[in-house]
């Protein structure tokens, strides 16, 4: 496999996927995405990501079932794999390993002194 | 309300370009997006629907991209990309020799095949060319003249039906053209026929070209006079005055284009013929100074041919049996091929051409046979890797793909790299050719066909061999060498000493043959001339000019840093014309170079005689001759030519004979010349002989005295005579540069080609030369073991070089009147360059193998 590292908006679509279990597809990621975070996103723009993940493992991908405004036509549902799910720990602890070693940080407003 | 639907246009794009994998999920959650979208924001919808669609356009999603890198060929192109790079990376030295050995010697070559191909293609553009004859004729003298009497074309187009149609060229030496306020003296005025325009194929921008010249007071010019003289004007219907037309006015009534560089008639005004004379001057055997172009098919040349001797004959009372040919010369050759009297075309020649190509094909071949060395060596280091593949199961032609497509990435870089160093070199080679090149040649579709071809061949030869030798092995065999295997690498061997042979005996003849023409140019250039060029200033006469010439003279004479002023009717250096002198009871003329001259020619040009005086100013009015010593053993042979008579338009007596001098360039020998003192036919040259040291003041003094004397005129215009004789052997010395220039790359070729076979010769035998030097021998007989095969291949080059050169050398030099004596020394320096080249080249590989520690070496046995 080419690179198996983890891109910030790799991340929150790897996330969203978890997170929205059974019923993620591109559209429904799109929407929690904006309900979680507010970013507008297209649907070809997180169908990207989601293609990317898959290529790198990190989901797996499943024909589901179809609803009258799919005109008949399925969906592909996703589903975070162990290593999907290792990767997004991994990167949750970096970050909370750095946020651990946070320094007290005093900001200089130059503009009241 | 009607149930709205995303459109089935947008779904089609979708379709057509969407891999079907994703088809029919990215078709579903588009119309899901849809159908939500058209509950709350339903405007626009399809515009958005569309644009979401074509943002959905990507590579991975693309069917047909996918089917491409996935084709297997793609896959396998892919593979063996790789292992180039990995091949080359690996020896980056020898991939760097073969590329920068191909790609110099393909510049090279094609350089000097645009070279070739320039000045072969002269007056090409002329749609009728192939039919256009000049008309000249051959009298017996030393050459044809290329010019002939006025009325011959005029007989020509009436009398013989086979000729199709002709015109008439007459330059005019010097003249000054004035339009309005703008007087300018101009060189590139010539007469001609009203059919000038239509048999020759000149771009007409304004006129008629049927109807420009008929007009006997018409003018046609070219673009760039134009521009000169009528700036944005139309200069159509203006008026011209022309110093040659006393008086008269001229009406511009035509434009061309400027004439291209590739024509041998270089003019920038044409004058309407029909006002050089009348009707029967135009039909008069007279003057023969005119071009006469006839167009006639190619069959009847030789009847044409016969009818206008017929016609000379009659006119001038010769006699059936009297030796003369009308020569028909065709167009295509004038440039390059003819060397006729009388001509003042625009020459090359032919022997640069070919000396110039040769060197480009050799040096071509002495890089291809690097790259075919290198190649081949290469390919043999791999036989264990073509070994082991097989065993993993390669096919052949799998194999051979593989080497020869290995050697293909290599040469279309190469080919890109010369493209690339022709670029760069395009302006240096033009200044130093003269040449008005094409432009962008390396756009010409000629020279990227060239290259194409030479790609291919190098793809064939060194790509092919190696691929189909190796992949032929058997596994077994490379791994463990039986019989064989070693019979067939050693015919490898022999084909590659046959071309280290050939490469040096190429080398051989390059460098003794720049060494020779050097020498030859600059011997050329060395001779003394017998007479002063260094300290001469020309000022050409015109007939405006000599109305006041004895006014001029004086001022001139009096200028301080002036040492005399003569005038003379030729000069060296310029064409003096050839014509018939007789003594009394001779038959027949003896044809001379004759000047006209005062009494200061000699003193001017610091001549010597041998014999006789100088001519005396005691008596002015007795018409004296003095001739060269060629002229007098000529024509009196043996006896004193001092106080003979000698007749040339009137009877006169010799009274010295001149040491021969070159009054030409060395290209000739030496001519009869009379000089003959004061006939009045008008003078053509004022020749000043300064002091160098005062040349500034001398100058602006001969501009200020101009100024004074004609008020009324351009400024006089002067030339100093050592430029003019720079001018005469320009071709030479640009020649000299180029061959220099090729030399070096053909010294540089060969080393790195050495080079590079000597350090895979090293690298073969380091075993053995480690156990040689455990077993006690020195590094010199080490260097010497390995330094013998090449010693012994330069023996055999040089066996064939060295007659190839000589041979080459008495060709070229048999061309020149004077020729540089080739010193045996010329072939020992050669041999003993060759020599060092390998010594040095190989030497370094050798002696670094040969300092190796053996343990180093042998310690993985």
């Amino acid at each position: 496999m080419k690179g198996t590292h983890l891109g910030e908006f790799e991340e929150l679509v790897l996330l969203t996927t978890a997170v929205t279990d059974g019923n993620a597809y591109t559209v429904t990621i799109v929407a929690e995405i904006e309900k979680n975070t507010g970013r507008k996103l297209t649907l070809s723009t997180v169908h990207t990501a989601l293609v990317r993940l898959e290529k790198k493992g990190f989901v797996n991908s499943y024909m589901g079932g179809t609803t009258k405004e799919r005109g008949g036509r399925r969906r592909r549902l996703y589903k975070i794999t162990a290593p999907g799910y290792t990767a997004l720990n991994q990167a949750r602890e970096t970050r909370t390993k750095m946020w651990e070693k946070m320094p007290e940080l005093s900001f200089d407003f130059k503009g009241l002194t | 309300m009607k149930e709205k639907y995303p459109p089935k246009w947008a779904d089609r794009i979708l379709e057509w370009y969407c891999l079907e994998y994703y088809l029919e999920e990215v078709q579903g959650d588009l119309r899901e997006w849809y159908f939500e979208k058209l509950k709350h924001s339903p405007r626009f919808l399809n515009l958005r629907y569309f644009i979401l669609v074509l943002r959905y356009f990507s590579l991975t999603r693309s069917k047909s991209f996918q089917k491409l890198i996935n084709n297997p060929n793609y896959l396998s192109m892919k593979k063996i990309l790789l292992i180039t790079y990995r091949n080359l990376k690996k020896d980056k030295i020898s991939g760097f020799m073969r590329l920068t050995n191909l790609a110099f010697g393909i510049s090279v070559f094609l350089l000097a095949l645009v070279y070739a191909n320039y000045e072969l293609n002269y007056d090409r553009f002329h749609k009728k060319g192939s039919d256009i004859y000049r008309l000249g004729q051959d009298g017996g003298g030393t050459r044809a003249w290329a010019a002939g009497p006025i009325g011959a074309g005029p007989f020509a187009l009436e009398n013989i039906p086979d000729v199709k149609s002709m015109a008439r060229f007459i330059p005019v030496r010097e003249t000054w053209v004035k339009a309005g306020e703008e007087k300018l003296n101009e060189k590139g005025v010539f007469f001609a026929d009203s059919s000038a325009l239509t048999l020759f194929s000149y771009e007409m921008i304004q006129g008629d070209k049927r109807t420009a010249l008929t007009d006997p007071w018409s003018i046609v010019l070219t673009e760039s006079m134009a521009k000169k003289y009528f700036g944005d004007e139309d200069p159509m219907g203006k008026s011209m005055q022309l110093l040659i037309d006393r008086g008269n006015s001229r009406k511009v009534t035509g434009v061309i284009k400027d004439v291209p560089a590739q024509s041998h008639l270089q003019f920038d005004f044409l004058c309407s013929l029909y006002s050089y004379g009348d009707e029967d001057y135009q039909r008069s055997w007279r003057n023969y100074f005119v071009y006469t172009y006839i167009e006639a098919d190619g069959e009847n040349l030789s009847n044409i041919s016969k009818q206008l001797r017929n016609e000379f004959l009659k006119r001038y009372n010769g006699a059936e049996e009297d030796y003369f040919v009308a020569v028909l010369t065709p167009l295509h050759k004038i440039h390059l091929f003819t060397n006729q009297e009388k001509d003042n075309a625009d020459h090359g020649n032919a022997y640069y051409v070919y000396i110039l190509f040769s060197i480009g094909v050799f040096v071509l071949i002495i890089s291809c046979i690097n790259f075919i060395n290198l190649t081949v060596i290469k390919g043999l280091d791999r036989a264990k890797e073509v070994g082991l593949r097989k065993t993993v199961g390669a096919f052949r032609p799998q194999l051979i793909a593989q080497f020869m497509s290995e050697n293909m990435v290599l040469l279309l870089f190469a080919g890109l790299c010369s493209l690339l160093l022709l670029l760069i070199v395009e302006p240096f080679f033009k200044e130093l050719s003269g040449l008005d090149l094409p432009l962008n040649f390396v756009s010409n579709p000629q020279v990227l066909l060239t290259l194409a071809l030479i790609l291919l061949g190098l793809e064939l030869v060194s790509g092919i061999y190696p691929a189909v030798v190796l992949s032929n092995f058997k596994p077994a065999e490379i791994i463990k060498p039986i019989g064989s295997t070693s019979m067939k690498l050693k015919k490898i061997g022999i084909i590659r000493k046959i071309l280290i042979v050939t490469q040096f005996s190429l080398s051989v003849i390059l460098v003794i043959g720049s060494i020779i023409v050097y020498s030859q140019l600059s011997y050329i250039k060395e001779q003394d001339l017998g007479f002063e060029k260094d300290q001469i200033l020309l000022v050409k006469l015109n007939w405006s000019l000599s109305q006041k010439l004895e006014a001029l003279k004086d001022e001139l004479a009096k200028i301080p840093g002036i040492n005399n002023v003569t005038l003379s009717e030729d000069v060296p250096g310029y064409r003096i014309s050839m014509e018939g002198v007789q003594k009394p009871g001779d038959q027949e003329a003896t044809m001379s170079r004759i000047t006209a001259s005062d009494e200061k020619f000699l003193d001017t040009y610091n001549m010597e005689l041998s014999a006789g005086a100088d001519f005396s100013s005691s008596s002015p009015n007795q018409l004296q001759y003095l001739i060269n010593e060629t002229m007098a053993t000529l024509i009196f042979g043996d006896r004193d030519p001092i106080g003979q008579k000698l007749i040339w338009r009137d009877t006169g007596q010799v009274v010295g004979v001149v040491k021969d001098f070159n009054f030409q360039s060395l290209h000739s020998e030496v001519e009869p010349l009379t000089i003959v003192r004061n006939l009045d036919i008008g003078w053509g040259y004022i020749s000043i002989q300064f002091d160098p040291s005062s040349v500034d003041n001398v100058l602006s003094r001969i501009d200020q005295a101009s100024q004074e004397i004609y008020p009324d005129l351009p400024r006089i215009e002067t030339e100093f005579l050592d430029d003019r004789f720079g001018q005469l052997y320009l071709s030479e010395n640009r020649l000299q540069a180029i061959v220099w220039a090729f030399c070096l790359i053909t010294i540089v070729l060969t080393i790195s080609g050495i080079f590079g076979v000597a350090s895979y010769n090293a690298h073969k035998r380091q075993k053995e030369i480690a156990i040689r030097k455990v077993l006690g021998a020195g590094a010199s007989e080490m260097i010497w073991q390995l330094l013998k095969g090449f010693v012994v291949l330069l023996g055999s080059a040089l066996v064939v070089g060295l007659p190839g050169a000589y041979f080459l050398a008495t060709w070229w030099l048999q061309d020149f009147a004077y020729q540089v004596t080739i010193s045996p020394f010329i072939f020992v320096g050669a041999a003993i360059i060759m020599l060092l080249l390998i010594f040095m080249s190989s030497g370094l590989v050798t002696f670094k193998a040969s300092n190796t520690n053996p343990a180093t070496i042998l310690k993985n046995e």
